[in-house]
């Protein structure tokens, strides 16, 4: 507590009492002021919870874009992967006689019920067989699994038409790996489209059969093997 | 310099008293768009209160819903068959017949996949009957 003798002492004194003067005779109001202070606290409170509503619901939408991309793309590897692995390829050997021939001559597919498969490996078996003693080729044609038009209309994300491309390689000991993604780029040396929301590799082990010559006589595969690889967002 | 100081405070005391004793303020125009602008900012945070609530509402729907048709696509219940094609190169195979399982039967549906139908051992017989039918086989 003070008196006013103390407010009027001194140097400090002389100028608490010309504040005090000023304020008394003030007459200025501070209404506006904290309205407008009021109004941009509701409005960043308001902006606030409604944006993040916004984001919920797009998180829904988005959630279920990414889910269908994912059946998109193992759906595809699960058919890629049966096609191929439900294929049991004899190598024919050209016949001089002497049986001193180890070139493959041509390839005998017996794939009963996978369509693709028996295309495959009628297509690039004969190839394959005559390479595989290289490094592991990766075969140029780029594999296309259309998205069914009984479907209806493809909404998944990472494309357009739902259609599911692949890059084949196949090993030495002629495993077959299938590179999946949505992604249509033709950069091939990227096998894991990181622009792809979800990625899926195909890996089928191969089972030789070799006669007493030691070349290969046929090979049948082991059921295909799907891990997710890289690229997936996952919602 | 003491009656100088004497009467400055004296005449401090006494602009002291008409300041409590005044009524001066805002004007009243001043209070009124203080308050309008006050009524705006609630009516505004209101509303966008009132907006996410809704939104949220909607979200959360749309969260069940997809929870729900992801059930119906997980399910084992065939919703019907249809053919793929796959194409590498020259090698292109149609006719490959799936089975499909979708999350609703009607065109709105969220969710959709497909399985070789030939991949179920049951289904093998079934298979080779369609890739025959449909010519896509080689």
């Amino acid at each position: 507590m003070y008196r006013e003798s103390d407010i009027t002492k001194g140097p400090q004194g002389a100028a608490t009492k010309v504040c005090l003067a000023e304020k008394l005779q003030d007459q200025g109001g501070a209404s506006i002021v904290i309205a407008l202070a009021f109004f941009l606290i509701c409005a960043i409170v308001g902006s606030v919870v409604l944006t993040a509503s916004s984001v919920q619901m797009k998180q829904v939408q988005t959630h279920n874009q990414y889910q269908q991309a994912e059946y998109a793309v193992s759906s595809a590897a699960q058919t890629v992967g049966h096609e191929l692995e439900a294929a049991m390829v004899e190598v024919v050997y050209t016949d001089t006689g002497d049986d001193s021939s180890t070139t493959p001559d041509s390839v005998t597919v017996s794939a009963e019920s996978c369509v693709f498969g028996q295309k495959f490996w009628e297509q690039y078996g004969l190839d394959i067989v005559k390479s595989r003693a290289s490094e592991t080729q990766t075969l140029s044609p780029i594999m296309n699994i259309a998205w069914p038009s009984d479907l209806g209309t493809y909404n998944g994300a990472g494309s357009t038409d739902g259609t599911v491309y692949g890059i084949v390689e196949v090993d030495r000991d002629l495993n077959v790996t299938v590179y999946l993604s949505l992604n249509s780029s033709a950069d091939r040396t990227v096998k894991a489209y990181t622009s792809s929301p979800y990625n899926m590799k195909v890996t089928l082990q191969c089972v030789p059969t070799f006669d007493a010559r030691g070349c290969l006589a046929s090979f049948v595969y082991n059921p295909a093997q799907i891990e997710v690889t890289s690229g997936g967002a996952s919602s | 310099m003491t009656i100088h100081a004497q009467h400055s405070s004296t005449s401090l005391a006494k602009r002291m008293c008409q300041r409590l004793a005044s009524c001066a303020g805002d004007t009243l125009v001043e209070s009124l768009a203080a308050l309008l602008i006050a009524a705006l900012a609630t009516s505004a945070l209101v509303i966008m209160v009132m907006s996410a609530v809704n939104v949220s509402t909607a979200s959360e729907a749309a969260q069940q819903k997809s929870y729900t048709e992801q059930s119906q696509v997980a399910d084992a219940t065939v919703t019907g068959s249809t053919t793929i094609t796959i194409s590498m190169g020259s090698a292109t195979a149609s006719g490959i017949g799936v089975q499909t399982y979708k999350s609703t039967d009607s065109g709105d549906h969220l969710f959709a996949r497909y399985v070789d139908i030939a991949a179920q051992p049951a289904n093998l017989d079934a298979a080779r009957g369609q890739a025959t039918t449909t010519g896509g086989g080689a």
